[in-house]
């Protein structure tokens, strides 16, 4: 690159930046020529001419620009993907996106590497036997092996109330929301609701605790409320790493007004969230219920509450076992009853649980803080990955029903997502084996019926009862004697489909689920992008588009959808997943008509009927045309009269506005004006302003529309403390939680694959507060042996004075793929009754140096080529199976 | 050779300290700042050039070490040369399966194998 060329992207990108802050730069952009461009080769763009009409698309500055959505986060960030002569050229951010303001985080930049990646996977690889190497087969065998597998163990297994026993699908808070929606109609189109996803690992507690306090999934408010809020209480969420950009709203914020805007960080960790901390709350991990119910002792014995919002707005709920049948209801109790019940929570009492430095006062000064000015609550897996999860959920949620926190500006109690798209996709496509796209579940008979109805298939498709929750589908693989003492009547699945996640390295206690994968009487089919830890066990790998190669929607944190259309070419014979579907599933249907069985010939039409809406689509281009005739399905019927509506975002609305669309967005009118940022609120949300007049509810300016909430009403829940499943004990003294880094996303297979991010962070390490090493005479970067009565790691130490766990706890990140340091081999698989969620962030552990500093390498899956095919480096590596 | 635009936030009082350390790091060029009282930060626009990504993980780090420096945030991202290079093979290891295109040809012909109808034949 010459250097006036050099110099004028210089200029222009600085120019950029100056512009979003109002900063006046002494330089302008022009008088340089653009003397130097792409060089040549294959033009790598691929561009719908639907998108190229739209506000979507642009041509500027020498590069044409199609607009999109970062995928490395669950916050939603808009991006521009720039193009020069038909190559990715540059990434900027959507300043007039209402989430970003044009900033992105360093990783968000980084997505253009994962285009011609060499380690991408671009054919489909396939072996009969795990022990064999791949084979590189076309997309038709693909399918055939698919099919036959498939029916083979539909056969092996047995008809029950959740469908057909023997086959399962696995998906993920990565897929866009057309993929997980027409992954899921299958499924059920063939008759199972062995239907699950990632998103059971990081956000169903929230899920389990909008569904009681609201009575409906999903928050109130959104990311605007950190401008209007005096407070920001931060409970179990690293922002800072996991979402730099709301961290970068939340500082701005707090910088405008130092004296006004308090920062409140609850965490048992000092992370960089408790830089802009002015109160930084630490505690014993799993001791937060009772942290939450004292503040709430405070705010009632002191009178603080709202009392007009509380008394209108608000009932209260306790699941008493044995006595109420629903945990999801319960049964009502009166206000007297809950100060009663929150009587034993003294800020004194809690304060003894919680140990740190939590103290009486410091309770006391939060919750006046808490109930007297506007507070945004946010948090993350600190709260969801519990036993406890539901509860914990409830019990901030509470504080804000109290104290009138919410349905107005500047107050929410706002769950934020990890990935990107684990609301719309996951939580709103109906891909967890209890719910049903468009917040129906699968237990009640007219949700499944209305659906029925739509997709145009024989009533009774879809089976009545759920299918396995995640800890128990992965148990049905694993299939051990334990497994079936755990989960009595446990039937065994033998086939399962993964797509775009990799839970041989994501799940709890994973060791045991990995030796299940291992048997050859299990069938695994994996999407992917790259080969990893689960692609290991896979006997038939699918390669797969990655972002911006495909087109689709993802659904983020504020209940707002946001669609990237494709742009890039995907290499080799890379295939969207809605073809596959497609395709896969009219070769399924041909395989059942000819079983001699009635139930499975019975399923072949309904096969046929899942995907005959999409076959033209997906033969005319499966690019643009088939997820959008996937997304007219699912947004314009599927959610259409239900309370997370998209009936108005269609794709050319998606395509108009700079920040996506919230839902309810019942009209194309609406959505063409974002949507609906305040829910429940009569005349803000359309769905509220219509329930009051229907219902005849006269001056209620909120109403809780939650289909489980019959009074129409919040529900505050008393919920007691309850510490976690594997407490501390002599043998094994310490707390040992795990979480994520900033420039590395979750399992590493694609961040892991950019070398210079991978040398800044190439293995994990174990976080140790200082007095704990130097008792243990462990030094920085010595070799740490981390011990659970599941497995052990062996990490690098790394102590700080400024960072890192209070005393009595470590801290262990989960990107690696070594198998010394792969932490989920130590974590429990201990859940949440309710919400099914696995307790990774507390367990007990016991650690003691190993050796002293040495070098250490990254480790990465990779695959080889060997005589007859590919294997993974790991199947030829005995010391890293 | 990656360009990166960014926007680093210091405390007010710290910026033009701020301004001063930023021009000792290597490759970061500082393009004016300006304090915004209404927001009570000083805003900083820099330009990274680098040779490689590994050097403006460096400079991030540098920067963020800075005393004042409160945030460090990307707007816009040049790096068409580094990804020629990606897709030329030049700086990464090679493709394991560029060696098997007349496999994947083969295997489009099979899948191109269509009745009249459109329909894919089931063997």
């Amino acid at each position: 690159m010459g250097i006036g060329r050099r110099e004028f992207l210089k200029k222009s990108a600085a120019l950029t930046a100056a512009s979003l802050v109002g900063i006046n730069l002494k330089i302008k952009g022009d008088g340089v020529t653009l003397g130097e461009s792409a060089s040549a080769g294959e033009n790598l763009m691929r561009i719908p001419e639907e998108v190229k009409k739209s506000p979507a698309f642009k041509k500027e500055g020498g590069y044409t620009w199609v607009r999109g959505v970062c995928r490395f986060c669950g916050t939603g960030c808009k991006v521009w993907l720039g193009f020069k002569d038909g190559k990715p050229a540059v990434i900027r951010g959507e300043k007039n996106s209402a989430i970003n303001f044009g900033f992105l985080c360093m990783k968000g930049m980084l997505f253009y590497k994962i285009f011609r990646h060499p380690d991408r996977l671009t054919q489909p690889l396939y072996r009969k036997s795990k022990k064999e190497p791949f084979k590189p087969i076309s997309w038709e065998k693909a399918y055939e092996i698919i099919a036959d597998e498939m029916i083979k163990a539909i056969k092996k297994g047995e008809w029950t109330p959740f469908g057909w026993s023997g086959i399962a699908y696995y998906g993920s808070g990565q897929a866009l929301t057309e993929e997980t929606y027409l992954f899921q109609k299958l499924f059920r189109c063939i008759g199972t609701n062995h239907v699950e996803g990632n998103p059971r690992l990081c956000m169903a507690s929230a899920v389990g605790g909008y569904l009681t306090s609201y009575g409906t999934d999903e928050p109130a408010g959104g990311y605007a409320d950190f401008d209007k809020a005096q407070t920001v209480f931060i409970i179990g969420s690293n922002t800072a790493e996991c979402h730099p950009i709301l961290y970068r709203r939340i500082m701005h914020n707090k910088l405008k007004n130092p004296g006004g805007y308090m920062v409140i960080n609850v965490d048992p960790r000092v992370s960089p969230t408790s830089k802009i901390a002015d109160i930084h709350m630490q505690f014993k991990p799993g001791t937060d219920l009772a942290l939450l119910n004292a503040i709430a002792h405070v705010i009632v014995n002191e009178g603080l509450y709202d009392k007009e919002f509380v008394s209108k707005y608000c009932s209260f709920h306790i699941f008493t076992k044995g006595k109420d049948k629903v945990p999801l209801i319960g049964h009502e109790v009166s206000f007297e009853e809950y100060k009663k019940f929150l009587q034993k929570y003294t800020p004194e009492y809690a304060a003894q649980i919680c140990g740190g430095n939590i103290t009486p006062e410091m309770i006391r000064k939060v919750a006046r803080r808490f109930a007297t000015t506007r507070t945004v609550s946010i948090w993350t897996m600190g709260l969801n990955q519990r036993t406890r999860g539901v509860w914990v959920n409830n019990l901030v949620t509470n504080l804000h029903l109290l104290t009138g926190n919410i349905c107005k500006d500047g107050a929410d109690a706002l769950s934020l997502t990890g990935q990107p798209n684990a609301c719309g996709g996951v939580r709103e496509g109906g891909g967890l084996c209890h719910i049903l796209p468009g917040h129906r579940v699968v237990k009640s008979k007219a949700d499944r019926e209305s659906l029925e109805k739509i997709w145009g298939v024989p009533k009774g498709t879809i089976p009545p009862k759920p299918g396995y929750h995640t800890v128990k589908m992965f148990s049905a693989i694993s299939y051990t004697e334990q497994d079936r003492k755990r989960f009595p009547g446990l039937k065994p699945i033998h086939f399962i489909w993964i797509e775009e996640t990799t839970p041989l390295q994501s799940l709890p206690n994973v060791r045991r689920f990995r030796e299940g994968f291992a048997r050859d009487d299990v069938f695994v089919v994996v999407n992917e992008i790259f080969p990893t830890r689960t692609t290991e066990f896979a006997n038939l790998i699918l390669p797969t588009p990655f972002h911006f190669e495909k087109t689709g929607v993802y659904g983020c944190t504020e209940r707002r959808s946001q669609l990237t259309p494709v742009a890039v070419k995907a290499p080799g014979m890379c295939k969207p997943e809605l073809q596959i579907i497609v395709e896969f599933a009219q070769v399924l249907a041909k395989k059942l008509r000819r079983e001699r069985d009635p139930k499975l010939r019975a399923r072949a039409h309904t096969v046929y009927q899942c995907v005959a809406p999409f076959i033209e689509a997906a033969k005319r281009d499966p690019w643009w045309e088939l997820p959008k005739a996937v997304w007219t399905e699912y947004a314009q019927h599927v959610t259409k009269g239900r309370d997370s509506t998209l009936a108005g975002a269609t794709y050319e609305v998606l395509l108009e506005r700079p920040d996506g669309v919230q839902w309810p967005a019942p009209t194309v009118e609406i959505a063409r004006k974002g949507g609906t940022l305040r829910r429940f609120v009569v005349g803000k949300d359309p769905l509220a302003t219509e329930f009051v007049k229907k219902h005849g509810l006269e001056g209620w300016k909120v109403v809780d529309y939650g289909h489980l909430h019959k009074d129409h009403k919040f529900w505050i829940w008393l919920r007691p403390y309850k510490g976690p499943a594997e407490p501390p004990d002599a043998e094994y003294p310490f707390y040992l939680s795990t979480g994520r880094v900033i420039d590395m996303w979750h399992s590493g297979s694609m961040t892991g694959r950019i070398p210079e991010l991978a040398s800044d962070y190439p293995y994990a390490w174990v976080e140790i507060n200082p007095k704990d090493a130097q008792r243990l005479g462990i030094n920085p970067g010595d070799l740490v042996l981390v011990e659970t009565r599941r497995g052990k790691n062996i990490l690098p130490a790394r102590i700080s004075t400024d960072e890192g766990p209070m005393e009595g706890m470590v801290f262990v990140y989960w990107y690696d793929q070594h198998k010394d340091r792969m932490i989920n081999f130590c974590t429990l698989d201990a859940f949440d009754p309710g919400s099914k969620q696995p307790e990774f962030k507390i367990c007990a552990c016991r650690i003691k140096k190993y050796a002293p500093a040495q070098p250490l390498k990254q480790y990465l899956v990779k695959l080889v080529k060997v005589k007859g095919g590919y294997l993974h480096n790991a199947e030829l590596d005995p010391n890293q199976k | 050779m990656p360009i990166v635009s960014c926007v680093v936030t210091t405390l007010p009082e710290k910026g033009k300290e701020v301004e001063k350390e930023l021009l000792k790091i290597p490759g970061v060029e500082v393009y004016g700042g300006g304090i915004k009282e209404e927001e009570n930060a000083y805003h900083i626009i820099v330009v990274l050039d680098a040779e490689r990504y590994a050097e403006l993980e460096q400079m991030e780090k540098d920067i963020k070490a800075i005393d004042g420096v409160l945030q460090l945030a990307v707007v816009e991202a040049h790096f068409l040369e580094e990804f020629e290079k990606i897709e030329e093979g030049e700086i990464y290891p090679i493709n394991p399966f560029r060696g098997l295109r007349k496999a994947e040809k083969e295997a489009e012909r099979a899948w191109l194998g269509e009745d009249e109808n459109g329909e894919k034949e089931v063997h």
